[in-house]
């Protein structure tokens, strides 16, 4: 969305300009203090003045000067990055795609630094190409440095050629580039460790699986725990580990000493990506005191489409728990309950004070059969509760159960 | 009866908005023989090409600014008639198992995630033309004029 | 005798424009470092996978607020259903429209009235008729009594059953993509309450199935001052607001917000003129009196485009408006002036506004009656008076200047070389009358503020016209009439 060159100079050049005009912002208004009150006249005052122009028109002049010549700069940078990535693309496609590993480069020294499109273009065709092919472009960044130089970027320097880094390692997924990422999810600033951990994230997806604390997801494991990130950030990561998610949720789970708001997110993983496998291990959490833990674990059983056996007598007592929310998801999850256990504890919470957990028991009794239809449809007329009667007709329009005239006299005699 | 042609003469037509992607692929059906193969990284062009150069195979990307494979799909298949077999084959890092569930229904073929591997990408196009040349062989024994597109 | 006044009133003048400009000049430079050199990075294009794009955001509402848009409205709800976002609903409300906007939707979209289950969070005009569309089913349109924006905004937020809900004018065109970014911040910081996009004018752009698919500058020297107007507001001033955590504007037009948040704070006031600053300011007091971690922020992701006045009248009554918008805003909130409860925003931000945003109109008009009439009067020599003119001048066509360079590091900048030249050439011109003309009109405006609550004047929409027309929809009319369209929201009478 944005060119990143050029923009510490003219950084610098703003800050430049702005600290130079406070200053002569300052001396024009002392100077007409002094000038009023000590009663001198008003030449010396104009004089400053003078100058304070003169000094704006140069800073206008330099801002302008730079702009255009950044007009121009940009543009010709543009076009020729736009050749060079095309012309990199197609060497790193054909070195990709030789039956023999042999160097096919013409003239290029080991040590060379890769210029910049070049080094794009091997992150862009490895996001397309895995396999032999990934391996090789990936040999390509360790021949020239490239890694180590991204590393030694990503331990040190300042925040723009960090973030820069980062980014570049989440787009090559290089093995050995983990711990440095997992170090920085210690780091003080906030996007440094959003970064950080979306990239290590990426790398560990394609690491050979290794179990135990020493293994990538191990490490993964125990940066976590103690990195200081929002929810929704470890989720994004969570979700980042595409084959290893699994394991790393299966572990994590297993984690004595797991943090609350780690194990809110672990659920909410669980039930994203359909990790059905999982849902007896997550039962148990239908019990947790921290009503946030029910409600989540709901969810997901919600998400995965399956209630275990054992957990009925649970999820039935959560129908009325003293929390909205966990009814709410509760509801949600009875859908997957066998309908003659659900039936009769679902129709009472039509008429349940909370609007969204009315919705849910309408919404997951049309899903259960037959029965459950006919449920709702004697609720949309004889439910006690006008509320209860107006959510259960909705349900059925929206099922497609129910035409729009005939919800019209259901409103009317109700 | 006709001669199946050469699964090399296929027609093959690449849509993906990422310029890498679609050189990439080039280059990898080039080395495998492909000799008619036509790309683009405009989706609004998917369709007209499609009616210019009558491919055997459509390979898609799914999310594209614009017009996306979805939408692409849903323009192709007023253009292709009940009976026969175009295939498309999905490429695209989106994941997710509902994703893909729509994709099939909607009209794909097949579906291979990104980053993929280049062995099995083209094991699967020769797969689908292969189903593809055979099905038009059927059509065709069974119509006595030449090959119909 | 008349002289110390009128000399320490000079010497006030001076030190206020001071202080403005050595203001103006550090949102530039914050605004410029959050921007370009933070954000640019973690959000550009290729850090992301679609996958996490698209699994990892939230589903929104986007509430339409609409009174007699029966030429445009069915454009405009068709380019929202269009929106390439995974999971959202679109609900207009008709604010008692008297001409045919709810006649066009009914045809466009085989709406069938079903009374709807809603819930009575927030109290508004009443509900006449509710409708679900047959061919779009997270299309919601429901037909009320006429209340105002703010009434329809929260009859809206009735209706609502996603966790977020963005409230956007009928004739601006979204970004899907933006809007998914924009999600995504939600989903990452669950103490986020509201996200303010970045709005660009739509004037001079081309349309393409309801995208913009090419910038280009428009032809009236009015619209592109325009344009380097919003760039520089945004880009520096929200920019900057949003990076010391105390963003008190979000505009209408544009803005993701978290329902249950809204709904907690009293959904939007009604009868006031700019209910979307209000609504922040609202936000912000809610939340630090209730003592919750709480964020507010802007994203630079132009997320939004929106129609610009491009005749003086409607730019006129637009601006008038807003600048009594916002003296109504901060009256209503006056307790949070230099009160330390709110932290930063009571003792910076707030002041600010009083005094460097609704009084500097007042303040820039009275230097210029003060300059011609010490140059009549003598106390004040020609030269410095034509010095001092010619200082604030320069002043404001460098913060343009470098306001406007931010806008050149955008890679969706304007493709063709001759636009950005203009667009360079614009941020001189700027000060040679354009600004002026505003001050005289905010003043105008703030004169009349304590008199002219909740009116909004009659606005000129010209639609989106000639060869930047999006693709009409098949059955509306070809003829449009080019100007005119009776499109007021009009707030109830007598208030």
């Amino acid at each position: 969305m944005w060119r990143r060159y050029g923009d510490a100079a003219y950084t610098l050049v703003t800050l430049a300009i702005f600290g130079f005009e406070t200053l002569a912002l300052g001396a024009l208004s002392l100077s007409f203090l002094l000038g009023k009150w000590a009663g001198v006249t008003s030449t010396p005052i104009e004089g400053v003045l003078l100058a304070t122009v003169v000094s704006a028109a140069s800073a206008l002049a330099m801002v302008g000067l730079y702009l255009l010549s950044y007009q121009f700069v940009s543009k010709l940078r543009d076009r020729r990055h736009a050749g060079q990535l095309d012309t990199w693309t197609e060497r790193w496609i054909g070195l990709a795609l030789a039956d023999d590993s042999a160097e096919s480069i013409a003239g290029s020294p080991r040590s060379r630094r890769l210029p910049r499109a070049a080094v794009h273009a091997v992150l862009s065709l490895l996001e397309a190409v895995k396999g032999e092919e990934g391996d090789r472009l990936k040999a390509v960044l360790a021949r020239h440095g490239v890694d180590r130089w991204l590393l030694r970027h990503v331990a040190s320097g300042h925040l723009t050629a960090r973030l820069d880094a980062i980014e570049s390692l989440g787009k090559a997924r290089l093995p050995q580039s983990l711990d440095s990422l997992l170090v920085l999810l210690e780091h003080p600033k906030p996007v440094v460790r959003r970064m950080a951990v979306r990239a290590a994230a990426g790398t560990v997806a394609i690491m050979p699986p290794e179990p135990g604390p020493d293994g990538p997801g191990g490490k993964f494991i125990q940066a976590l725990k103690t990195a200081d990130l929002k929810a929704g950030v470890v989720q994004e990561s969570l979700l980042l580990l595409e084959t290893k998610a699994g394991a790393v949720l299966r572990d994590l789970l297993a984690d004595p000493d797991l943090p609350d708001s780690l194990l809110w997110v672990v659920l909410e993983t669980v039930g994203r990506l359909g990790l059905a496998d999982m849902a007896e291990d997550i039962s148990r959490y239908a019990k947790h005191e921290d009503p946030e833990l029910r409600a989540a674990t709901f969810r997901a059983l919600h998400r995965l489409g399956t209630v275990p056996d054992h957990l009925q007598r649970t999820l039935l007592a959560a129908l009325n728990d003293e929390v909205d929310f966990v009814r709410i998801q509760a509801a949600h999850a009875a859908a997957f309950l066998p309908a003659e256990v659900a039936l009769p504890a679902l129709e009472p919470r039509l008429g349940d004070d909370s609007w969204w957990a009315r919705r849910a028991a309408a919404a997951s009794l049309a899903r259960l059969g037959d029965d459950g239809v006919s449920t709702v449809k004697r609720a949309a007329q004889t439910h006690p509760d006008q509320a209860a009667r107006e959510m259960a007709v909705q349900i059925l329009l929206e099922a497609n159960l129910l035409d729009p005239a005939t919800a019209r006299l259901a409103k009317g005699v109700a | 009866m006709m001669q199946t042609p050469r699964r090399t003469d296929a027609r093959i037509l690449v849509v993906d908005d990422e310029r890498v992607n679609v050189v990439l692929l080039e280059r990898i059906l080039e080395q495998d023989g492909y000799t008619n193969v036509r790309s683009t990284t405009d989706a609004y062009q998917a369709a007209t090409l499609y009616d210019e150069f009558e491919p055997d195979l459509v390979l898609l990307d799914l999310h594209m600014p614009g017009l996306d494979g979805f939408a692409v799909m849903e323009q192709l298949e007023g253009r292709i008639s009940s009976d026969s077999f175009l295939p498309i084959l999905i490429l695209t890092a989106d994941i997710r198992p509902e994703i893909k569930r729509r994709a099939l229904s909607a009209g794909a073929k097949d579906f291979v995630t990104k980053p993929f591997d280049r062995t099995e990408v083209l094991l699967r196009i020769q797969n689908l033309l292969e189903t593809r040349f055979l099905h038009l062989r059927f059509r065709s024994d069974a119509v006595p004029e030449g090959r119909a597109t | 005798m008349w002289r110390t006044p009128l000399t320490i009133y000079q010497y006030l003048l001076l030190i206020y424009f001071s202080g403005l400009n050595i203001l103006y000049g550090l949102f530039c430079c914050v605004g410029l470092r959050a921007i370009v050199v933070i954000f640019a990075r973690e959000f550009s294009q290729g850090t992301l996978r679609d996958l996490l794009e698209r699994d990892v955001y939230k589903p929104v509402s986007i509430l339409v607020p609409a009174y007699n848009e029966e030429v445009s409205i069915v454009a405009s709800v068709r380019s929202l259903l269009a929106l390439q976002f995974p999971e959202f609903e679109v609900i207009v409300v008709s604010d008692g429209s008297t001409d045919d906007t709810l006649g066009q939707l009914y045809d466009a979209f085989a709406l069938a009235e079903q009374p709807l289950a809603t819930r009575q969070d927030l109290p508004t005009a009443t509900v006449n008729r509710t409708y679900r569309s047959l061919s779009h089913p997270n299309l919601v349109v429901v037909d009320k009594e006429n209340g105002g924006k703010a009434d329809s905004l929260n009859a809206g937020l009735n209706l609502a059953r996603y966790p977020l809900f963005a409230g956007v004018d009928a004739d601006s065109l979204l970004d899907g993509e933006a809007i998914l970014r924009a999600t995504r911040l939600f989903v990452e910081d669950e103490t986020l309450i509201a996200v303010g996009g970045t709005i660009r004018p739509l004037n001079g752009a081309v349309v393409k199935d309801g995208r913009v698919t090419e910038v280009a500058m428009p032809k009236k020297w009015l619209e592109r001052f325009q344009i380097l107007e919003y760039a520089h507001a945004f880009f520096t001033g929200r920019a900057g607001w949003s990076h010391f955590k105390s963003l008190l504007i979000i505009s209408g037009a544009f803005g993701l917000f978290r329902r249950t948040a809204v709904l907690e704070a009293g959904g939007f006031l009604v009868g006031t003129v700019s209910e979307d600053m209000e609504l922040v300011v609202r936000l912000h007091k809610h939340f630090v009196r209730k003592g919750q971690p709480y964020n507010i922020r802007f994203t630079p992701d132009p997320i939004c485009w929106s129609e610009v006045p491009s005749d003086l009248g409607t730019l006129r009554r637009q601006r008038n408006r807003w600048h009594r918008g916002l003296w109504e805003t901060l009256w209503t909130h006056k307790d949070m002036l230099f009160n330390p409860r709110y932290g930063r925003l009571g003792m910076v931000a707030v002041p600010y506004f009083w005094f460097f945003e609704a009084l500097a109109p007042l303040v820039e008009v009275s230097g210029y009656i003060l300059v011609v009439l010490g140059m009549l009067f003598g106390f004040i020599s020609p030269r410095f008076a034509v010095l001092f003119v010619l200082l604030a001048v320069l002043y404001g066509m460098l913060l343009s200047q470098m306001a406007a360079g931010i806008e050149t590091f955008l890679s969706t900048r304007y493709p063709r070389l001759r636009d950005r030249m203009l667009l360079f050439l614009a941020a001189f011109l700027e000060f040679l009358g354009y600004r002026q003309f505003l001050a005289f009109e905010r003043s105008v405006a703030t004169v009349q503020a304590p008199f002219k609550k909740g009116k909004w004047g009659k606005m000129n929409r010209t639609g989106i016209s000639g060869t930047n027309s999006r693709t009409p929809p098949p059955d509306a009319e070809r003829n449009l009439p080019p100007d005119d369209r009776a499109s007021d929201h009009k707030s109830p009478a007598g208030v």
